[in-house]
Parts: C-alpha cells; sequence; structure tokens
C-alpha cells in the first residue's frame, strides 16, 4: 500500500482508519512510530500523482471529527499542529517523488478542502468500553451487592454522550422505582404519599458505579451490600422490576402485576417507563446479584411506546387507596373475587382479592362488616370510551367486637415523592 | 470455444486471480458514480488497476488488495453519494451519474464507514453499460 508517504520527514507512518473510501482511501488516519495520530485527506490529483493534507490530531479531537462533532475541514483549517501537503509524484517509470512540505492552515487552497459543512458522523466511543453482561454478573457478585445496567441507544448521538437531561431524570426514576417497590415489598401498610421510610430508602438506595460506552450506558449498584446468605431488598426489587417489564403492553397482565405494589408502587413503575420511552433510543436493561442470575431484557423503543399507551390508559395519575368500614357480600377465593359495600355512602365495590389479602378473606364469615384498604386503579376502556374503576383488595380486618360504629370512607390518591 | 470457457476469459487480465471474489453477485439495478466527464466517458469507468495498466496513473503502484483496485466504487443511494462528494477536495469537483448496470459484470456489497450503500463493481471485459450513465448532480 503507497497511499502514505515512504521515507519522508513525517517518519514510519502505520495507516490506521479509512474514515472514507471511495477508489481507493479518500481520508484515513495513520500513525508515526512516536504515536503521533495524523489525520490525511486527498486534496489534489493529477495524471502523475496526488497531493495529500496531512494534520496532526490529539485523540479526544479525533474523537470529535469521527463522530461529527467537529467538520472535517476544520481539523485542517484549525489544526492542533503543523499541517503538511504530500505530494507523491510517479514519473514514467513508476518511480515515486515524495515531497513533504509545511502548509499554513489560510494558505490550502479551499478546492483542496473538504466541503464546510461535511462531517462524518461515524459513532465513536468517548468512554471506556461497557463490559460485557457477564462481567456485571461477575462484579456483582465479587462486590456482594446487585448491579443493575440500563444500556440506551440513543439516536442522533455517534459520541458516548447523553443529554444531561434525560439522563438525569433516567437516573431519579430508576431510583424512585426502586424506592416505591420495596416501599410495597417491605411495608404491610405502605403509604401512598409522603417520603420513603428510612428503613425503606436504606434498603434501596443506588450508587452509580459506571458510565460507558457502547451507545451509552449507566450502570447502579446497591448501596447496601448482600446478607449473609446473598439476598437483598434491592435484588428482590430487581427481580419484581424485571418482571413487570418482561409482560410488555399487555394491559390485564400489567395491571394484575402493578396491582401488587399498590398505587403509588404503579406510579412509579408508570414514571419509570416514561423516563425509558422519553429517551426515543432502544433499551437494554440487566441485572445481576449475587443469587440473582443475569438478567437481560431488551426493551425496543416501540415497545416502549406501546407501554406508556397502556399505562396512560390506565390513568394512574388518579389512583388511589380507599380505607373504611364495609360489609362484605361477596367472596370467591378460587377467583379471588370480593363484593364489599360501603352502607355510609351506598358504593359498592367489586373487584379481585391480591395475594396478600387472601388468607385475611379465607374463613371469614359473609355480611358482617370490616376494616378494608381497597386500591382503586380508574382505567380508560378504549371500547366503550368510558372510565372504569378497577378495584383490588389490599386489607381486611376484623372489627373488635362491641366496636361497630360507621367511619368515613377515606380516599388517598397516590403521590410520588420524587 | 465453450461458454464457460468463454465466461472465464471475460475479466480483463490485468485482475489478480481469484479476483472478482466469490461471493460477488450480478452486478443488477441503478448506481450512482462520481466522473470527471460531461457526459460521462469511458474513461470515468476505469478501475485503478486498469488506469495502471494503460500506463494513465499510478505507475508503479501497488495495492495492498489489488482485487479492489481492480473494482470501481458505485453507491446505491444518490443522497449518500451526494454527502460524501463533500468530504475531500477533489471529489467536490466531480459530477454525479446514474446509469443502469444489469448483466454488467458483478458486484459486491463493501460498505464502509462512512457509506453505507458502497458497492465495489467488476466489468466484463468489453462492458459498455457506462453509455446507460447520465449526469444527475
Amino acid at each position: 500500500m503507497n497511499w502514505i508517504p515512504v521515507g519522508s520527514i513525517l517518519g514510519d507512518l502505520a495507516m490506521g482508519e479509512t474514515l472514507v473510501f471511495y477508489d481507493g482511501p479518500r481520508v484515513f488516519t495513520c500513525t508515526s512510530l512516536t504515536d503521533q495520530l495524523y489525520l490525511s485527506a486527498w486534496a489534489e490529483e493529477s495524471e502523475s500523482g496526488d497531493t495529500w493534507l496531512y494534520a496532526p490530531i490529539s485523540r479526544a479531537r479525533y474523537a470529535m471529527v469521527r463522530s461529527g462533532g467537529l467538520a472535517l475541514r476544520a481539523a485542517f483549517v484549525r489544526p492542533e499542529g503543523l499541517v503538511y501537503s504530500v505530494s507523491i509524484q510517479r514519473d514514467d517509470d513508476g518511480a515515486a517523488e515524495v515531497v513533504v512540505a509545511p502548509i499554513s492552515a489560510t494558505s490550502i487552497p479551499d478546492d483542496w478542502l473538504p466541503g464546510e459543512d461535511f462531517t462524518l458522523d461515524i459513532p465513536t466511543s468517548t468512554l471506556p468500553a461497557a463490559t460485557s453482561l457477564e462481567d456485571v454478573e461477575r462484579r456483582a457478585r465479587q462486590e456482594s451487592r446487585a448491579h443493575l445496567r440500563l444500556e440506551v441507544e440513543l439516536p442522533a448521538y455517534t459520541r458516548s454522550e447523553a443529554p444531561t437531561r434525560k439522563i438525569g431524570e433516567l437516573l431519579v426514576s430508576t431510583q424512585v422505582i426502586f424506592d416505591n417497590i420495596g416501599l410495597a415489598i417491605l411495608e404491610e401498610e405502605p403509604a401512598q404519599r409522603g417520603r420513603i421510610p428510612n428503613r425503606v430508602a436504606a434498603e434501596t438506595a443506588s450508587d452509580l458505579v459506571g458510565l460507558s460506552a457502547a451507545s451509552f450506558v449507566i450502570e447502579v449498584a446497591s448501596n447496601k451490600l448482600d446478607d449473609l446468605l446473598g439476598d437483598s431488598v434491592f435484588a428482590d426489587v430487581t427481580k419484581q422490576l424485571f418482571k413487570l417489564l418482561q409482560i410488555g403492553p399487555e394491559r390485564e397482565q400489567l395491571l394484575d402485576e402493578l396491582s401488587t405494589l399498590r398505587p403509588r408502587g404503579a406510579k412509579s413503575f408508570r414514571s419509570f417507563v416514561t423516563s425509558l420511552s422519553s429517551t426515543n433510543g432502544d433499551i437494554t436493561i440487566a441485572a445481576a446479584g449475587a443469587n440473582l442470575p443475569l438478567l437481560s431484557e431488551k426493551l425496543p423503543a416501540d415497545r416502549l411506546d406501546a407501554m406508556v399507551i397502556v399505562l396512560n390508559n390506565i390513568v394512574l395519575d388518579e389512583a388511589s387507596e380507599i380505607r373504611g368500614r364495609m360489609r362484605l357480600y361477596a367472596a370467591d377465593l378460587t377467583r379471588k373475587n370480593f363484593g364489599l359495600l360501603d352502607e355510609g355512602d351506598d358504593v359498592s365495590y367489586e373487584g379481585k382479592i391480591s395475594d396478600r389479602a387472601l388468607a385475611q378473606v379465607n374463613h371469614v364469615p359473609l355480611n358482617d362488616r370490616y376494616d378494608i384498604v381497597i386500591s382503586e386503579f380508574p382505567m380508560f376502556d378504549e371500547a366503550v370510551g368510558e372510565r372504569k374503576p378497577r378495584y383490588v383488595l389490599e386489607q381486611l380486618v376484623a372489627i373488635e367486637e362491641g366496636v361497630d360504629e360507621p367511619i368515613q370512607t377515606r380516599r388517598t390518591i397516590a403521590e410520588l415523592d420524587d | 470455444m465453450q461458454a464457460w470457457e468463454r465466461l472465464l476469459t471475460e475479466w480483463p487480465e490485468s485482475f489478480p486471480p481469484a479476483c472478482p471474489p466469490e461471493d460477488a453477485v450480478a452486478a443488477k439495478g441503478e448506481f450512482f458514480r462520481l466522473v470527471d466527464d460531461v457526459p460521462p466517458v469511458s474513461d470515468d469507468f476505469k478501475s485503478n488497476l486498469e488506469l495502471r495498466r494503460l500506463g494513465v496513473r499510478f505507475k508503479g503502484q501497488r495495492w495492498s488488495d489489488d482485487c479492489i483496485a481492480a473494482g470501481l466504487s458505485v453507491t446505491q443511494e444518490f443522497e449518500d453519494l451526494k454527502r460524501l462528494r463533500e468530504s475531500v477536495g477533489p471529489m467536490r469537483k466531480k459530477k454525479i451519474a446514474v446509469g443502469r448496470v444489469d448483466g454488467s459484470g458483478v458486484m459486491k456489497a463493501t460498505p464502509s464507514l462512512s457509506q453505507a450503500s458502497h458497492y465495489t463493481w467488476w466489468r466484463r471485459v468489453g462492458d459498455e453499460s457506462w453509455k446507460t450513465f447520465r449526469i444527475v448532480a
């Protein structure tokens, strides 16, 4: 290959990357023995040979030029060092005459240069390369704490960079979903608004442990080490999160699973998916822990969009918790259905019994009054164009003997404390 | 001469052994190429290897892959080529021509870092499909 000069003052050059190829390399890099990187562009052609421009370039600037952050022309007209014109002419016998001469950036003829607006736009890693998914599992074991990785394919970004606002939102919504699923797992009666209790937050807190390339990769790890058995709330939350993400835009299944999180957890899941979707990119989420085998789920942008539509149709903005004293008039433990009558307001509630309330409903007499907690998910039914609430019985407690006064039913709309 | 013998000799003698590559397929479709002349002439469709053989250019030049030097760069996407034309001074002066190359030699998709629709086209001896090319930009 003799597109590059041999025996010139530039030293022994080794061909690097060909960035533009058309009937041969037209823009390429080469490196000298002293590790100086040069960017070279075809500048002039004639029957007897060609002239090239060679500009010394730092790795950081090269990453900018390669990815399109800087126009190719800028590498030559605003160089970091002396630009050389390299003329390789051949006589009739084929002998090459190489003339290398410095040329000031201002005296390079315009028609030797790339077009003013031409950019290369080649995807370029500007962060350390992300390790393999298997490495996430290995590190989680070594560090005795669960790791979660989000890999985002950001459209229109050719460098390993990402908009600060979007990535900030993604990090916050990741922590919020962990806090709220953790709340639903750890608390018997999770508060539907207000601060996440410290006891829960201590278990679900995460630390940002790395940003790396391969599109854009965020990795967080549990702030707390696994227990002696290798388990952690963080890992339990992770499993629940994957279970939800694997369902995808299947409305009924999603709602069944969301109801286990109570309205607040469900709302934080919607917020998390919305935040993933707002990147407009394809996402791969992966996690591993000491006792959590590697989980990995690909979430293409269109799937995330479909999930957001379904979640918005569930109208989770108004998802609420209802507490009151009501009469149990129906309970089908096989089908997990219930019927309750709020005698004070003369309103009846029918829906599903949550797994955690099944044991409480088992064997209790019908037509007695109980203190109850119901989750209400107002859903938009596209078929009829109406909102229809869906109820989940979360708790049923027998009333102490002799205490049977009616109490006012209270409704609390879930709010995220983010 | 048998038909298959003719096929074997249809490639220019200057082509290296095993060139074109086995995975190249029959050229078919509309392709774009940068040319110097308006209207395009046969010289616009000579490969680097051919130019060296004729002594027009590249005298004494060696390439790391003579088979690539025996092929011509063409692209399937006009916009790809229009953009790439701006990448270096000498290409900015060239014109974009389009033509049909059905049955004229073989091609192989050879995408590059900055041009996904790049193909290498190996033309047979006596191929005149260049005559279908016309300037579009």
